[in-house]
């Protein structure tokens, strides 16, 4: 079993705690002149996404996380899981819906997006800060309107819905800033 | 964030301020007729303070001085009556982990006055903090609080009276796990740096006195009569929240440094940290007579973390990493 000390503490380590993945946001020293020292430890805990901060008597080691972020193509969800597979080895990858959670709305198969393993499981997905997807349900345009500023709902193939300018039309393809959820551009195919 | 390896993490600005402050703290001493002396930075025995955590030289069975405190008191004790006092700036040595405000090796401005009160120094250290504050033209507030006043204060209990159970209960709220190794020394010491130091950012510069009997270290006790209980003539200055200095009003008592010292020891063999010796040369220096002194050791490189505002890496131009 891996562990890692104290002294070895960074942002970025990640470590068991409580039987959870956990990633250090940030690492603190703690050491009176006189005194024991101690590590002020921020962590993510990678499953629930939750900050916790922990203190630690310096010197004491952790149980070191097996946690590597892979690039993974999203192939298809079968009702129950979504399925990633490798491109360099093929290698197939099962998600569950915790895993997915709320970037279900930006998935599109064929793409490809980060994949946070857990002793080889997938634990979370990161996708990538720009989507494009194909509108499948939008009110028609207004003809000659493109200039002003109104919005209206658009309905992607994802099932997202997003707030886009009134000259936007069903079968149009749009870059989307998933961080913000927010449409940024029309995508000339 | 390191470019190049080779090249100085502190900016000039700040290596030039260095030369000046270090320039003012031997000016202010020279003034005050405190000599300026040197002693041994390899020294063959260390101190027993259980984390106070050597560096050893390989090769000559020597020390690198945690602080260069005992060979001054011996100075003090061979020469004591003929002095007002004496001062030191040199490096000092522990094996510690680096972190924003800690180096292993760090310069120490460590000074004793012969026949002044805990106030007195306190009052001195002032003056010289604000000799330095404005030579380097900043404004300076100094504030002065007991340890039992921010005890009470921030934490809701008397530290002088408070059992350890209380205690140990307080501590759980930052040590969920396992608290029982600590004993009571610990837990005040962490209890102080997690639930008092966080509020003391709030003032520029504070000095603390009157600490627990159980941190008097090398300091005298004296009884406060009208509670019942004795503290130890000891002060810490913070700038910023920062631990800057440390300061005694001196014990001298033989038998009672002995039986400190080894205290110390049995603790770190419960902690089964490394033993060392009770420094003789030292011992037999309290024994042929300390004079009633007062004394401090002041982190130079703390004290320019504070007139800067950055970090240690900001204010040494080598650090750990990059010597």
């Amino acid at each position: 079993m891996a562990t890692y000390s104290t002294s070895e503490f960074k942002s970025g380590l990640k470590m068991m705690l409580d039987g959870d993945p956990c990633a250090i946001i940030e690492n603190e020293m703690v050491k009176p002149g006189k005194g024991q020292a101690f590590n002020r430890v921020r962590l993510r805990n990678l499953k629930t996404g939750r900050v916790w901060e922990r203190t630690f008597k310096s010197g004491e080691s952790v149980e070191a996380a097996d946690v590597l972020d892979v690039d993974l193509q999203y192939l298809y969800n079968d009702g129950d899981f979504w399925h990633f597979m490798d491109n360099d080895n093929f290698e197939q990858y099962s998600a569950d819906a915790t895993a997915i959670g709320d970037e279900e709305r930006w998935l599109k198969e064929e793409d490809i997006c980060t994949v946070t393993l857990w002793n080889g499981s997938p634990l979370s997905i990161t996708i990538s800060n720009f989507v494009e997807l194909k509108v499948t349900d939008t009110d028609p345009g207004l003809k000659g309107d493109t200039a002003q500023g109104g919005i209206k709902p658009a309905t992607l193939s994802t099932g997202a819905l997003v707030r886009v300018p009134l000259f936007i039309e069903i079968g149009d393809v749009l870059k989307i800033d998933t961080r913000s959820g927010e449409y940024v551009s029309r995508v000339k195919v | 964030m390191v470019i190049d390896s080779w090249r100085p993490s502190a900016e000039i600005e700040e290596i030039k301020r260095r030369a000046e402050v270090l320039a003012e703290l031997r000016r202010y001493f020279l003034s005050q007729h405190v000599l300026e002396v040197e002693t041994p930075l390899l020294s063959r025995y260390t101190v027993t303070d259980p984390f106070v955590a050597p560096i050893e030289a390989s090769c000559s069975a020597r020390y690198l001085q945690t602080s260069p405190e005992y060979a001054m008191k011996r100075l003090l004790a061979a020469y004591g009556s003929e002095l007002q006092g004496i001062y030191q700036i040199c490096k000092a040595f522990r094996a510690d982990d680096s972190s924003a405000r800690h180096n292993p090796e760090f310069t120490m401005l460590e000074w004793y006055r012969v026949g002044f009160s805990l106030q007195d120094l306190i009052d001195e250290v002032g003056a010289l903090l604000r000799a330095v504050y404005l030579q380097q033209n900043q404004a300076l507030h100094i504030s002065q609080r007991s340890y039992q006043s921010l005890f009470e204060e921030f934490l809701g209990v008397n530290p002088h009276r408070a059992g350890e159970t209380k205690l140990r209960a307080l501590v759980s709220s930052w040590l969920p796990e396992d608290s029982a190794e600590l004993d009571k020394k610990d837990l005040l010491e962490l209890l102080f740096s997690f639930g008092v130091e966080p509020h003391l950012t709030n003032y520029q510069a504070l000095f603390v006195y009157d600490f627990p009997e159980s941190l008097s270290a090398l300091a005298q006790l004296k009884c406060d009569k009208k509670q019942g209980i004795k503290t130890a003539s000891r002060f810490e200055l913070y700038l910023s929240g920062v631990e800057v200095a440390n300061g005694y009003h001196e014990l001298r008592d033989p038998q009672v440094h002995l039986s400190r010292f080894l205290a110390d020891q049995q603790r770190r063999q419960a902690l089964n940290l490394p033993a060392y010796q009770i420094d003789s040369r030292f011992m037999a220096a309290v024994e042929s007579g300390l004079p009633d002194t007062s004394g401090v050791a002041l982190g130079v490189d703390r004290l320019l973390m504070a007139l800067s505002g950055k970090p240690i890496s900001g204010v040494v131009i080598f650090p750990a990493n990059l010597a």
